[in-house]
């Protein structure tokens, strides 16, 4: 009797451990985000001055993005990145980075967005499928490798030019 | 006794509250990934998600589906044994390293011979599945496995269990369980490398074991041969048969096994030849004790050929072919009067298979493996002089089989759907259909499983059936799993399953039949178990901790009297309702990993003795704790070096024989300390060359 005692109390001790969950790495992500640019045609309106990069997210997001790529250019358009908290202005962003902790607002995202050039980007699973442009994944299967779903619908409608070869390369289409 | 157990528990308890530490965040190579193409990237690795434990509870296991999968999505309840746990944990044999899987155990068989049980149920002919590199260790006579210092510990890359049905893959050796051993390929060694083990017990040589091996990789060519040889007693007890007799095992269990493995690969093409020779000697010949200890030899050629076609990049044809020829049990040398009981038994088996399997990825998430095979089975007699059940020197048997299994990786779970379909000419068909779905929700994982599986009669099994008439007996396993990663170095899984086998398989002695003594093989009316496995493991950089506790019951389950415990219809012969086992490593430096490991039993039943009339009498045993502790020395690249002990308590540990046939309990090895030393010479490599 004494022994099951033991071994419930070890065993409720173990469930009390903080889950932590696997995340993206922002680095890589930050190199996937400069390579879609690739891609991708936005209209002549959106090819003038700097390539916005709007952030959702944590600070140190941005600063990653920032240290990795904010020294490329986009064509001839250096890299701006911003750090968003509201709505207002990511119209003029080329790009809004939605991180896992601001999923939530993806669909206020969307309304705001909807028919604007503005490539979304998210990394949360489904959210692609739910109107997000792309949406960044660990591949659990293929040893946490960073793949993406592409949501080729949204990515027209809202007038950008998205090759082939992009959605070829995506792990799933919509 | 029950404080010694607090104390590892409380110990490991401790270990697991210091050591759940922050993932190590490791960096990019920046420089590197910048200038690559999306499909380059996809390549990588994500920096700093990975944690060793992460590493491991997300290897890609082939063994559940013959497609890698993880473990937590593989559809089957798997177990994946690393080198490094092997290596750390001083493993003497595989009983060492099988018996701190949940649900495994061991019993002895006959004439000394010990082998596997799982789950409650008794697997020696045909119920388990050993694969070493591919190759069917099952000796197609009775369909046997022998276990102890036969297979080399010291080349094994890792070891994939499926600690359930493996029929609808594996076909009919593989009803409760498959145990898939992967070797060091050339790549791995890359170089010249050797290894000794000695142990001593407390009175006698344990065992001495030295292997040789060489592999490397040449562009599209690898090769890898590996020595393996030694002596080993399988214990320095005495042995007392259930009438009284005895002697001491030392010097009499004689375990001296030759195996040489050699592999070979060039482009797609593949080539493995095994040769395996396990000596062994003994004194006890079911009930009886012999006056001398006489030979039990098992000699067994494997060799296979096998080529991955691949006329695109979503289908692979592979076409395989495999021979193998066994002389097991063997014993053909001449006996002293008073040992006439142990007769001879020489007879030759060999089996020659084709199989032709494609896997066809329909497109990212659907793949399809489906094939069929044939297989050729003949024995005949060589000193034998008792003929086989058609009158002749020989037999032999043609079986046919088809197989086909579809995976769909949804992202609302992965399915699976197998089936395999088995028509023996000499025992009939058996249809196997299974099917899985697993799912993975952030942290969690679930599997249920549901499988039928089958046991093929041996050939043995069939000529030595009651009135030649024997049938596959058929199993229908369900299994539920669920997942939880508690942090980033810890994973709690557990599982109830429940197996109901119809028709068993038995081996009978029954007095009244046939106007005298009648003793074979017969389909009896069912067995089974269920109960529930439970594993937490621990991993970082400073060492792993594994705790497992599994139990079974054979209530309403068990209905064949030769494996019942009279008065006791939970349990069955042989093994213990309750196990907990620790298996645990601590990197103390760079130089020295300590590794202590821990199985406890609950009490068991066995026939030792047998009353004035000469009716076997049941007798319980008392729990039993086996720990053992043991220090690895990574002095350097080259040079690694262990000393440990093996039972450091003493305890009294028998290997209890599952059936009632005579056999009474054989006394495992007392307290034995080991002693090993591996150097390898290695390659340089084109890169370090250059």
């Amino acid at each position: 009797m004494k022994q099951k005692s033991l071994l419930i109390t070890f065993f409720l001790a173990i469930l009390s451990f903080k889950s932590i969950a696997q995340e993206l790495d922002h680095k890589l992500a930050s190199v996937f985000i400069y390579n879609f640019t690739k891609y991708i045609d936005w209209p002549a309106d959106h090819k003038n001055g700097d390539f916005v990069i709007g952030v959702f997210g944590d600070i140190s997001i941005v600063e990653v993005f920032n240290k990795c790529i904010a020294s490329k250019k986009v064509g001839n358009q250096p890299i701006a990145m911003r750090m968003t908290r509201s709505m207002d202005g990511i119209e003029q962003c080329n790009i809004v980075y939605v991180s896992l902790s601001e999923s939530y607002r993806l669909k206020d995202i969307l309304m705001v967005l909807k028919g604007k050039p503005t490539l979304i980007i998210c990394e949360k699973m489904g959210l692609a499928k739910k109107g997000a442009s792309i949406n960044l994944f660990l591949d659990e299967d293929d040893d946490y490798k960073t793949k993406f779903e592409i949501n080729k619908k949204a990515i027209e409608g809202s007038g950008l030019i998205i090759s082939t070869q992009l959605v070829n390369l995506a792990e799933r289409a919509y | 006794m029950k404080s010694e157990l607090k104390i590892f528990l409380l110990a490991a308890f401790i270990v697991f509250s210091c050591y759940t530490k922050a993932q190590d965040n490791k960096t990019l190579d920046s420089a590197a990934i910048y200038s690559m193409s999306l499909e380059e990237l996809m390549k990588i690795k994500s920096s700093g998600v990975s944690s060793e434990m992460e590493k491991l509870i997300n290897s890609l296991l082939n063994v559940a589906s013959k497609k890698p999968l993880s473990t937590r999505k593989s559809p089957s309840i798997v177990t994946l044994i690393t080198q490094e746990e092997i290596e750390k944990s001083g493993a003497r044999d595989l009983i060492d390293v099988l018996r701190l899987v949940p649900g495994i155990d061991f019993g002895v068989d006959a004439q000394g011979v010990v082998s596997i049980g799982i789950r409650g149920n008794w697997a020696q002919e045909g119920k388990v599945l050993l694969l070493l590199d591919g190759q069917e260790m099952n000796e197609i006579l009775y369909s046997s496995l022998q276990f102890g210092n036969h297979f080399d510990v010291s080349q094994i890359k890792r070891i994939e269990i499926i600690r359930g049905p493996g029929s609808a893959i594996y076909g009919g050796f593989a009803e409760y369980g498959v145990i898939s051993i992967i070797t060091k390929n050339g790549e791995d060694i890359n170089g010249i490398s050797a290894s000794a083990t000695y142990g001593q017990t407390q009175s006698d040589l344990g065992r001495r074991n030295i292997t040789l091996s060489a592999g490397k990789k040449i562009n599209d060519f690898q090769y890898s041969l590996a020595l393996f040889t030694g002596q080993a007693n399988r214990s320095n007890q005495n042995y007392v048969s259930q009438t009284g007799a005895s002697y001491n095992m030392a010097g009499n269990s004689n375990l001296n096994p030759t195996n040489i493995n050699l592999g070979m690969t060039y482009k797609q093409f593949s080539l493995r030849t095994i040769f395996d020779q396990y000596n062994t000697t003994t004194r006890d010949n079911y009930g009886d004790v012999l006056s001398k200890a006489y030979p039990n030899n098992f000699s067994s050629y494997f060799l296979e050929l096998k080529y991955d076609f691949k006329p695109n990049d979503k289908i692979t044809i592979t076409p395989r072919f495999n021979f193998k020829e066994q002389m097991p049990w063997n014993f053909s040398g001449s006996v002293t009067p008073q040992d006439a009981a142990y007769t001879v038994y020489d007879k030759r088996a060999e089996r020659t298979k084709g199989n032709v399997t494609m896997s066809y990825d329909v497109t990212k998430r659907i793949n399809i493996i489906a094939g069929g095979e044939i297989f050729y089975d003949a024995a005949q007699l060589g000193k034998d002089t008792v003929l086989f059940s058609n009158g002749q020197r020989s037999v032999d048997y043609w079986n046919t089989a088809v197989f086909a299994q579809a995976l769909f990786k949804y992202r609302i779970a992965n399915l699976t759907f197998g089936a395999r379909f088995d028509n023996n000419n000499a025992y009939g068909s058996a249809f196997v259909p299974r099917m899985g779905i697993t799912k993975k929700i952030d942290d969690f994982n679930f599997k249920l499983l549901y499988s039928n599986s089958f046991r093929a009669p041996g050939i043995e099994n069939i000529n030595e059936s009651l009135n030649s008439n024997i049938k596959p007996e058929i199993s229908r396993v369900i299994e539920f799993e669920a997942g939880y990663q508690l942090s980033s170095n810890t994973f709690l899984t557990a599982n109830i399953f429940d197996i109901a086998t119809k028709n068993p398989i038995v081996y009978f002695i029954d007095t009244t039949i046939v106007n005298g003594n009648y003793e074979g093989y017969k389909n009896f009316k069912q067995l089974g178990s269920r109960g529930v496995e439970v594993e937490y493991r621990v991993k970082d950089k400073w060492g792993y901790v594994n705790v497992n506790y599994s139990f079974y019951t054979t209530q309403n389950q068990l209905e064949v009297p030769y494996y019942e415990v009279p008065g006791n219809s939970s349990v069955a012969l042989a093994f213990p309702n309750h196990k907990i086992n620790l298996n645990s490593s601590f990197n103390v430096s760079k130089f020295l990993s300590i590794s202590p490991s821990l199985s406890w039993m609950s009490k068991r039943y066995g026939y030792a003795s047998v009353d004035t009339l000469n009716n076997p009498v049941i007798k319980e045993y008392s729990p039993v704790l086996l720990a053992n502790l043991f220090f690895y020395f990574n002095i350097s690249k080259s040079l690694k070096a262990g000393i440990g002990c093996y039972n450091i308590l003493n305890q009294q540990y028998e290997f209890i024989q599952p059936y009632n046939g005579g056999h009474a309990p054989l006394p495992g090895s007392s307290r034995e300390f080991i002693i090993r030393l591996a150097y390898t010479f290695n390659f340089k490599k084109k890169t370090e060359q250059q």
